[in-house]
């Protein structure tokens, strides 16, 4: 699975920009599912025929990123925020530009303290290297979006890259269409892979008004604690992936979270259980579709979320893969 | 200036957040005769729809017609109000202002502490919080006060609509009044396809109105026009103005709600280009509009936000450019003539 | 009762019981939602009664070495909890203490300083091996039930909004003998602490002609001033503000006029109820919100008026009785 992330991580898609990933992701299902087609929002939607419910799984396809808001008069870019970024994590990061050109994020200091103070968006600025407005207008425009320099590295059993939020998820969507057994299908299932998650959850919305399933479970990531002296969450790597209880928007459906224990435990799949009070999914906005949504969420628990050095385990992915089959074959 | 008198007479109308009728009564007028259905709905919005026997593509001219303001909470003995704001207020801009209150629509001031009377120099020079500000409205005392201002009464700042000199005009509310004279005047045009101009209410609040009344008349594609932040004022930086009097429309690409969409937004800006319309974008990631509610209304709908730069919104004066407010109507009028089924087909 | 956000079925029978003889209709909706229907005579149009159903609470984020409990909440304000006994829903109910270090042992800079959440532990006395057999990650706790009769008031947990549906089974009982043009639903809400979820799925089911939010709203107490909040004992608040109905508000204010029913009034922008999250649903829902004042909100005791709540009752019934044609009529006339 190592190699579909690294396509996948490798991939351009900020919020709003997913084509690329887009692209990739329907080259990978070619031939794998019954249709796959893009709906009026810009997501992927890829259906597998079965009798039964419905149901919509949805991983999404875009990544934070910056955007560019103002170009000075001596080539230096400033730069707003797609989604969530850690003011604290910007400087020094290497950003990669629609039309591949990079840039290295730096901050105002009068002090000349070297010491990232105050970290409002606006004291942030990125050098491509132009030395004149007219030089920087060449290479970039007002509106042009940027990500955190594709980097992936793979250490045993774990990974380091930025954006493994989400692309990981979307790995473990493609490979289990890949794993399943068209005979064995329970779920009339939509792989949806979704645009503008990290903006507001939208393409979920979206998807979730059009194709009303009976059940929703996102695949995306969530914050590990394991790492020294950080905030106290019971999620380790490598301890299996998890099944969401809470998130800071929403609480899964007890009958999917219990759904997903249940087949855990038969298969003998390694499983934690989510309790987070911050951040959320797609889950969130197919919960609250027209009547309702049964939802719930498999994630992959990551360090560093939203940094230029997200870290997961690769036995994780693999057992939510394996997860996510079980739970939609017989 | 086109539309001047229009402009002036919503400018000066009272419609603070929750009870925007006045307004609504006004562009009832003013377009009834442009239209062929107009509606509202439980929120207060005021939805006017053309060109209906015209097939496919639908598309949503919304503007809101709320303006902010304060609501009366609370009146002591003395026939004081106190008040908390209705949508985002910088406290220190409300010492020392006129307001009108009510439906009765009396005068009130927002009182300050003489300079004289400040003792300590940190009263000097702290900000005064809002919840301490009172309105007199020269009540006797509370049974007086409650005559004229009862609990929960609506509070529009007092400020006239005046030119200020050759082309720039001063006034309350032009976010967005500025916004609902353009729909209107839009509608005055047919286009190739049905329009639904959706004039919004509490959007100050949380985009509300929008949500209900794109999810009851659903557009295909929408443009939200809007009157924007400008802060092109001495010390602030060059990349913090946002937008610039005087540089035409003001096109979103993102805000803190919504990325606009692309394709639409480069349809926009050819437009721009071939009809030598000055154009500029939104260069600070702020505020939200009602674009961001409607684009997420059932399947989706495809979303543009235009603007007129405007110094000095949610503040009892703000101050407008007439080229600026023609050229962002003239820039709509041309791309609404423009549009083609190729433009707004899926986003293939 | 206990009924953490997303486990109300525990409560569902218990209202099923109470209503039973009372409705025509009842039914349990999948998100954790129930409602009652008494239909009215032409029963052309309905209105929706809500109140909600689930109480604030924490969940079991963690279990350390030593077998004491994580906990993770975002309702309930941490400072409350040092010293609670709290009640853990696991494969049974247990009984746990929250409990910190001894006053001897504290240094005063420490005294200052208030508990965060991440920072207690429930002690349920029991080592890691033995609470792992009933408890879980993700398994719900409540605070422990503590009614008590303060002098003529009443206190305890969860009246924020088990009181809003006491006052709808009153009312439905009240209904058999009232005559009412209007279909009445009474609906008891899942997750208003949390995500709104029953307002949100429940209204585009039942499809409302209007609604009136049934909620709790701050009673004054000392440091809580009178500015910002309403008074025990003197009647229901009716909500007035931006992002309520105009027409449905004068309405409940005229009636209790009529009656001399004692109200009072609050002033927001948005009510923080369910209210606000059923007006926008589809096309708009006109809405008004009537609150019962309690002291110390989110806490295990919460404090109430019972005759305030007897006026609400009073109040609400009377309002479905005075309902008419031409209030019908001016509450959508506008459009």
């Amino acid at each position: 699975m190592e190699q579909l992330i690294e396509k996948l991580i490798n991939a351009f898609g900020p919020s709003s920009k997913e084509e690329a990933v887009k692209e990739l992701i329907k080259s990978e299902l070619e031939q794998k599912v019954d249709e796959i087609r893009e709906d009026k929002f810009g997501n992927l939607v890829a259906h597998v025929e079965g009798s039964g419910e419905k149901l919509l799984v949805a991983a999404h396809m875009d990544s934070i990123g910056v955007i560019v808001t103002d170009i000075d008069k001596n080539g230096f870019l400033r730069i707003g925020e797609i989604g969530g970024l850690r003011k604290s994590f910007l400087v020094g990061q290497r950003i990669l530009f629609e039309n591949g050109i990079e840039g290295f994020v730096y901050y105002e200091d009068k002090e000349s303290n070297w010491e990232v103070k105050d970290q409002k968006i606006e004291k942030f600025f990125v050098d491509i290297g132009a030395y004149s407005k007219a030089k920087a207008k060449e290479l970039v425009q007002i509106g042009t979006e940027g990500i955190y320099k594709p980097n992936f590295y793979k250490s045993d059993r774990r990974i380091i890259a930025p954006s493994l939020d989400d692309r990981i998820g979307c790995a473990v969507a493609i490979q289990t269409i890949k794993n399943l057994k068209k005979k064995k299908i329970k779920y009339n299932t939509y792989f949806v892979f979704t645009v503008q998650e990290e903006v507001g959850v939208k393409g979920a919305r979206t998807s979730s008004y059009e194709i009303y399933p009976d059940i929703g479970i996102s695949l995306d990531v969530t914050d590990a604690g394991d790492t020294p002296e950080t905030y106290p969450v019971s999620l380790n790597l490598g301890e299996g992936p998890t099944i969401k209880v809470m998130d800071g928007g929403m609480i899964s459906s007890k009958y999917v979270r219990d759904e997903l224990v249940k087949v855990a435990k038969k298969e003998n799949i390694p499983y934690q259980l989510e309790v987070i009070s911050k951040g959320t999914t797609d889950a969130y906005a197919m919960q609250t579709t027209k009547a309702g949504v049964l939802s719930g969420s498999i994630s992959i628990s990551t360090r560093y979320i939203h940094t230029g050095g997200e870290v997961a385990d690769l036995g994780d992915v693999e057992n939510a893969v394996n997860l996510l089959k079980n739970f939609i074959e017989k | 200036m086109e539309n001047i008198e229009l402009i002036q007479k919503l400018s000066n109308a009272f419609g603070v957040s929750g009870d925007e009728r006045e307004i609504a009564e006004i562009l009832r007028e003013e377009i009834k005769g442009d239209v062929e259905k107009i509606k509202s709905d439980a929120m207060g919005n005021l939805i006017a729809m053309k060109g209906l026997d015209k097939s496919g593509f639908k598309v949503m001219l919304n503007a809101h017609m709320d303006e902010v303001g304060l609501i009366v909470t609370f009146i002591d003995e003395k026939g004081f109000l106190s008040f908390k704001k209705v949508g985002g207020i910088d406290d220190r801009v409300l010492l020392g202002k006129r307001v009108i209150v009510g439906e009765s629509k009396i005068k009130g001031v927002i009182g300050a502490k003489a300079i004289h009377l400040q003792k300590k120099k940190d009263e000097v020079e702290k900000t005064v919080e809002s919840d301490i500000m009172t309105i007199d409205i020269g009540a006797k005392n509370k049974e007086e006060a409650e005559k004229f201002a009862p609990l929960g009464s609506l509070v529009a700042f007092d400020t006239k609509f005046e030119k200020l000199n050759e082309k720039y005009y001063i006034g309350k509310a032009f976010d967005d009044r500025l916004g609902c004279s353009i729909v209107a005047s839009l509608l005055k045009y047919s286009f190739n396809f049905p329009v639904i101009a959706l004039f919004s209410t509490q959007e100050e609040i949380g985009l509300r109105g929008a949500i209900t009344g794109a999810y009851q008349y659903t557009p295909d594609m929408s443009i939200t026009v809007e009157g924007t932040i400008s802060a092109d004022i001495p010390e602030v930086k060059e990349h913090l103005k946002c937008s610039k009097i005087g540089q035409g429309p003001v096109i979103t690409i993102k805000d803190r709600t919504l990325i606009t969409d692309h394709k639409l937004r480069e349809k926009l800006i050819y437009t721009a280009k071939r009809q030598n319309i000055p154009y500029q974008f939104k260069q600070v990631i702020a505020g939200g509009t009602d674009s961001s509610k409607i684009q997420l209304t059932k399947s989706g709908v495809r979303v543009l936000t235009v603007a007129v730069p405007v110094r000095y919104i949610h503040s009892p004066v703000s101050l407008f450019y007439q080229d600026d407010y023609e050229n962002t109507l003239k820039l709509l009028y041309e791309f609404l003539n423009s549009l083609k089924e190729e433009y707004y087909g899926t986003v293939n | 009762m206990s009924a953490f956000p997303g486990e109300e079925s525990n409560v569902h029978d218990l209202i099923k019981r109470e209503i039973l003889k009372y409705a025509d209709k009842i039914n349990s909706l999948k998100t954790g939602s129930m409602f009652a229907i008494k239909t009215g005579s032409p029963g052309k149009c309905s209105i929706m009664l809500d109140a909600h159903i689930d109480e604030v609470g924490a969940i079991v984020s963690g279990i350390t070495e030593e077998g004491f409990l994580r906990i993770q909440s975002n309702f309930i304000d941490p400072k409350i909890l040092p010293g609670s006994v709290i009640v853990v829903h696991g494969k049974k109910e247990i009984k746990g203490v929250i409990g910190i270090k001894p006053f001897h042992l504290t240094s005063q800079e420490d005294l200052e300083k208030a508990f965060r959440i991440q920072e207690l532990f429930v002690d349920c006395g029991l080592n890691k091996k033995e609470i792992e057999e009933i408890v879980s990650i993700g398994d719900s706790i409540t605070f422990s039930p503590s009614f008590s009769k303060i002098n003529e008031l009443v206190s305890n947990k969860a009246l924020d909004d088990r009181i809003g549906a006491y006052v709808i089974i009153e009312v439905f009982k009240r209904l058999k003998r009232i005559n009412h043009i209007i279909n009445v639903i009474g609906h008891f809400a899942c997750q208003e602490e949390f995500s709104a979820l029953g307002a949100i799925t429940s209204t585009y089911v039942l499809k409302p002609d209007f609604a009136i939010a049934i909620d709790v709203t701050h009673a004054s107490s000392p440091n809580v001033s009178e500015k910002d909040s309403s008074e025990l004992g003197k009647g229901p608040t009716v909500f007035i503000g931006p992002s309520v109905d105009r027409v449905l508000n004068k309405k409940i204010i005229d009636t209790a006029q009529k009656y001399g029913i004692p109200f009072q009034k609050e002033v927001g922008i948005l009510s923080g109820t369910d209210a606000t999250y059923i007006q926008i649903v589809e096309k708009g829902v006109p809405v008004g919100v009537v609150s019962i004042p309690i002291r110390y909100m989110h806490t295990p005791v919460e404090v109430v008026d019972p005759q305030d709540v007897e006026k609400t009752i009073n109040l609400l019934s009377l309002f479905i009785q005075e309902v008419d044609a031409s209030f019908l009529e001016a509450l959508y006339g506008e459009y």
